[in-house]
């Protein structure tokens, strides 16, 4: 799974830049989100060598389809902005867990999942400016919903491991969705 | 409590301070004195904040304890009494003031009761004045966010420009930043603040500004709406690499590393370079290097050349800010062989050899050499190549400047054309030709029209006109093709050449001169490759003071006027062109001064006083300023030169001719003067004794000694002596004899032939001193020998016998005879007579002879002895003493007759 994320994300350099408009920046920062996400799971991979060599089994925890033919490029930004939201719930699940088991720390790791945090908010607001609707913002997730059935530490590491795959995911699902919907839109709208 | 009444303060307008006054006033009024303190009144609003440049108006309100009413009442600021007409009365018991505040304006505003002629003005209330501005909106904001290590830092940094008044009252600037998802906000200073967003808000909206609040207010910026991507400042690229290819020797492979990641800023860069020590950067052009990439390969470069390389980078689009430049990446370009010429020329040095000149061969490496020169090839007219290596340590490539290299000296004749080639090589190859052509001397072609130099811009410029060429048939073609400019620095001899165009008629001097040095600059027009004949001129790039004055010396000083003579100042000591000498004298505290032309290096200065100290200096000037010479003193002479000479030439001409005038005289009064000295003296000769013949034998001649008695004294004069001593010389053999016979024989008088004739006196009476009293009893006589003494003898007789009789002559003299006449002592004392008048005797202090001269002087002067001569034949010069009884032969009476009787009378005198 992380191969193939790691294809994804040479596949996403090649792409050109986006421009300065809305959705070009929008897609932008979804592939800045998405860099970022990678870079987390290396430092957790390296911070938890234990996992280096497992792969976390199980479905997907956000369980949203953007592949499907019938949704509008708008519909699928919607549903991205669900997907995303709920990424967001979840990593405040984990910051808050962690921060719990190990206090509060300001290594290289902590600094990227704030980035993560920061930017994956940012990445909301910016579908949602996307959408120009009222969508929420906030995290769409209850903590206690997925720690409950998590059993021990390396099932608490186990979680941490397919939250942060979750997020590298829908952050790449994001930077294509947008980079497909800046595609469509570029030269429509106003620089 | 009672006297204080707060109100907010601040700016408020009109009709709500007018409200406040009024509310305030009836609350005034109404309020019962609640205080044992007496207070006679108060103002309103208390301690005000008050704004510069605004009106602000106060007012007073009097209590009855003040015993005033409004007519009553003052404004103050400070000491100084504001007009009446800032004042308005709002009833009997108020008044209000309007002041316009100003920096100037007191602090203190006081109301007071005009008081009585007895006593002073007495203070109701005072405020405080608080003055200040409003706080100015700063302007000119901008932001940047920089790279911090692999991401932008979440720092973002504002400046801006903040109000120009100064800041009096407490003024606080706080920085906003605004995005979607949060505002953010931080204290910042007065032109610069930064806001931690915690993540920077890559390729979000952000909003930010400056507030700035004091007491007087509160004012914000303008909003800056920015793009994140709009403050971003990355980092230089890194690892900056250059890559020299072998076979590539022009270009050079430049690459590098991002900065930071593609997903936060995709990047364009910039690349610029310069051969080491130039500092002139070349850019790449832009669009070459827009694309997001890691390497560019530089073209066109110079083989065997170091570079410097950096680069930097930005936004694509031009977003936010250039990085800075990249450290300084080098690299050398390989080597190529030489694509240009070497810069082939010559300096013809004068020969001693008549009809030659020797050539210096020199050159310079080639402009594009692209590679260490290692050494020259040379051919001279149809001679071989010959090969000069050059050592490193003569020549450095890679240096900026060419130097020069001396490659061959040869004597040329004047009269000889010839052809130089020269090639240069470096490891990969040779170089193109250069060819020079020295004509004949006869055939060179002409020089440019005219030359002439000028400064500008801190470089020597040099500018001319090309020859009037027309074609002639020279050998060489009329058509000037380049101009060599050459310039000699005259301080060190140091020369160098820079190559013009054929078009170019002023060109700059490219080497390093120096100011205050001299060159001489020549232009050399090209005759494709024959040497025209140069126009040079002397040139500085800055001209100054000359580093030492002229030296000078006095060639000559006369009475009036003063040579002076200086040296020129050697030229590397000029620092510019003499303009002219100034010749300053001094004398008793005056200083004149005389200018003279530049190529004067004597002159004379006249009018001078005489017997004067002058001091004396030179000054030489050129345009940027002038300098002394060292004083030189001196003295002019009280005499002109020839004056003294002429003076004692006419004294002594004067001198001489007194004397000669006075030898004139003497000579032409000599008798007289004779006479005066030199008594006449009766010449014997003429005596009557002369006139006897002494035709006697000495027997019968020879008087009794004791029978002579008397005997004169005969005196010969210094004329005398030369025929004496001719008669002496003639009859020597005899008169030795004579003389002895002589001495033996003239026991009375000592005279003989020998010595002078001696006069002697007999002197029969010691005490006597009166001749008068002693000549009736003594008597001169004279002996007269054989030979005639002196010659006064006559005739000489035949010698007979070994002896010759002298005669005896006796006169009648009475002169008593003196002791030694009486006393003989010899023939010593005989010769010392021999002269009493000139002779000093040579035993003059012999006591005995001395005192017989000096007597026989006095006895003369005394008793005017009668002296008798002998020689008649030099009676001109002979003169007797005249005696009382004889007489000079020359009219004066004869010598008395002696009473002695002759035998025979005299021999017939010749």
């Amino acid at each position: 799974m992380a191969d193939q994320e790691h294809i994804e994300i040479d596949t996403l350099l090649d792409m050109p830049a986006p421009g300065r408009s809305r959705t070009g920046r929008a897609a932008s920062l979804a592939r800045l989100l998405h860099q970022d996400c990678t870079y987390l799971l290396e430092l957790y991979r390296e911070r938890e060598s234990l996992l280096s060599d497992h792969t976390p089994a199980g479905d997907r925890i956000v369980s949203l389809s953007l592949s499907s033919p019938d949704l509008s490029s708008d519909e699928q930004v919607q549903l991205l902005h669900s997907a995303l939201r709920k990424c967001l719930g979840l990593l405040e699940c984990l910051i808050l867990r962690e921060e719990e088991e190990m206090g509060e720390l300001e290594g290289e790791y902590e600094t990227v999942r704030k980035g993560v945090r920061d930017r994956l908010g940012h990445l909301l607001h910016s579908t949602k400016v996307l959408l120009e609707t009222e969508e929420d913002v906030t995290p769409d997730h209850q903590c206690n919903e997925e720690v409950d059935g998590v059993v021990g530490t390396f099932g608490a590491k186990m979680w941490t491991y397919r939250v942060l795959l979750e997020l590298i995911h829908w952050a790449n699902s994001a930077s294509q969705t947008l980079h497909v919907l800046h595609s469509e839109r570029e030269g429509r709208e106003e620089i | 409590v009672c006297e204080f009444v707060n109100l907010p303060s601040g700016i408020m307008d009109k009709s709500s301070y007018r409200l406040l006054q009024l509310l305030s006033l009836a609350w005034l009024a109404c309020r019962p004195t609640c205080s044992s303190i007496t207070t006679y009144g108060t103002i309103i609003p208390q301690s005000p904040l008050v704004e510069i440049g605004k009106e602000f108006t106060a007012t007073c309100v009097v209590y009855k304890a003040a015993k005033a009413t409004a007519e009553d009442i003052y404004w103050k600021l400070k000491n100084v009494t504001v007009p009446k007409e800032q004042y308005t009365k709002i009833n009997d018991s108020a008044v209000s003031v309007t002041i316009t505040i100003t920096n100037e304006t007191a602090n203190w505003l006081l109301c007071e009761k005009k008081g009585s002629p007895l006593n002073r003005n007495q203070v109701i209330h005072g405020i405080l004045l608080t003055k200040g501005y409003p706080p100015e909106k700063p302007v000119n904001l901008s932001c940047m966010a920089v790279q911090s290590g692999r991401k932008i830092s979440s720092n973002v940094t504002c400046t801006w420009q903040p109000g120009t008044r100064d800041e009096i009252l407490k003024t606080t600037y706080t920085l906003f930043g605004s995005l979607i998802v949060s505002n953010k906000s931080g204290k910042a200073h007065r032109s610069s603040g930064y806001i931690d967003f915690g993540t920077f808000p890559s390729f979000m909206q952000l909003a930010m500004w400056v507030e700035v609040e004091n007491k007087l207010g509160k004012v914000r910026s303008d909003i800056l709406d920015i793009y994140a991507a709009d403050l971003v400042k990355t980092n230089p690229p890194s690892d900056v690499n250059i890559l020299s290819e072998n076979n590539f020797s022009r270009t050079l492979l430049v690459s590098w590393k991002h900065p930071i990641h593609v997903t936060y800023v995709t990047l364009k860069y910039n690349i610029r370079f310069c051969t080491v020590g130039s500092g002139d950067w070349t850019e790449v052009p832009p669009n070459d290097t827009e694309s997001y990439k890691e390497s560019f390969r530089l073209q066109y470069l110079k083989p065997d050349m170091e570079y410097v390389v950096q680069v930097r980078c930005i936004h694509h689009m031009g977003y936010g800010y250039w990085s800075d430049w990249s450290a300084n990446s080098t690299a050398r370009t390989p080597e190529d062989k030489p694509t240009s010429k070497p810069d082939l020329w010559r300096v013809i040095i004068p020969s001693q050899v008549k009809s030659e000149r020797r050539v210096q061969v020199m050159c310079k490496d080639p402009v594009e050499s692209n590679g260490r020169i290692q050494g020259y090839s040379i051919k001279i007219q149809d001679g071989n190549w010959e090969t000069v290596a050059v050592n490193d340590s003569d020549l450095d490539s890679r240096s900026q400047e060419r130097k020069i290299i001396p490659l061959y000296q040869i004597p040329w004749s004047d009269k000889r054309r010839g052809l130089i080639e020269l090639k240069a090589w470096n490891s990969v190859g040779e170089s193109p030709q250069a060819s020079l052509v020295i004509p004949k001397l006869t055939q060179e072609p002409p020089s440019v029209e005219w030359l002439s130099w000028f400064t500008q811009q801190g470089r020597l410029w040099v500018k001319w006109q090309p020859p009037n060429v027309t074609a002639t048939g020279e050998p060489y073609r009329s058509e000037v093709t380049e101009y060599i400019l050459e310039w000699v620095s005259v301080s060190d001899g140091a020369m160098d050449w820079q190559r013009e165009r054929r078009h170019t008629r002023t060109a700059a001097i490219k080497g390093n001169l120096q100011k205050f040095n001299r060159y001489n600059i020549s232009v050399y027009p090209m005759y494709s490759g024959w040497t025209g004949k140069p126009l040079t001129i002397a040139a500085f790039l800055e001209q100054g003071a000359p580093l030492e004055g002229p030296s000078v010396k006095v060639r000559r000083t006369g009475k009036n006027d003063a040579e002076l003579e200086w040296m020129e100042i050697p030229l590397d000591k000029q620092r510019g062109f003499i303009t002219n000498y100034t010749i300053f004298f001094i004398t008793g505290g005056k200083e004149h001064s005389i200018v003279v032309s530049t190529d004067t290096y004597s002159y004379t200065v006249k009018r001078m006083a005489s017997n004067s100290k002058y001091v004396v200096r030179v000054m030489a000037s050129t345009v940027q300023g002038s300098t002394n010479s060292s004083d030189l003193s001196f003295n002019t002479l009280m005499y002109a030169p020839g004056q003294i000479e002429a003076i004692v030439v006419s004294v002594s001409i004067s001198f001489l001719f007194s004397v000669v005038l006075t030898m004139l005289c003497c000579i032409y009064k000599m008798d007289s003067i004779k006479k005066k000295i030199w008594p006449p003296v009766p010449d014997p000769s003429n005596s009557t004794i002369a006139k006897w013949s002494p035709d006697f034998t000495s027997k019968a001649d020879t008087p009794n000694e004791s029978a002579l008695g008397d005997v004169s004294i005969v005196e010969v004069d210094v004329f005398d002596r030369k025929s004496l001593c001719e008669e002496d010389k003639a009859g020597l053999p005899l008169k030795k004899d004579k003389y002895l016979s002589e001495e033996h024989s003239s026991g009375i008088g000592g005279s003989s032939c020998l010595s002078s004739p001696h006069q002697s006196v007999s002197d029969s009476d010691e005490g006597g001193d009166e001749g008068q009293t002693t000549a009736s009893t003594v008597q001169y006589s004279s002996v007269v020998a054989s030979c005639g003494y002196k010659g006064q003898t006559p005739c000489p007789l035949p010698q007979s016998g070994s002896s010759q009789t002298p005669s005896f002559t006796r006169s009648e003299s009475t002169q008593p005879l003196l002791d030694s006449e009486e006393h003989p002592e010899g023939p010593e004392s005989q010769r010392y007579l021999r002269n009493p008048y000139f002779g000093r005797l040579p035993g003059g202090n012999n006591g005995d002879s001395g005192d017989l001269e000096d007597l026989n002087q006095m006895e003369m002067k005394k008793q005017g002895l009668a002296l008798r001569r002998f020689c008649p034949l030099e009676e001109d010069f002979q003169q007797t003493t005249p005696t009382e009884e004889g007489h000079s032969p020359d009219g004066q009476p004869g010598p008395d007759p002696s009473y002695m009787p002759q035998l025979s009378g005299y021999r017939p005198q010749c």
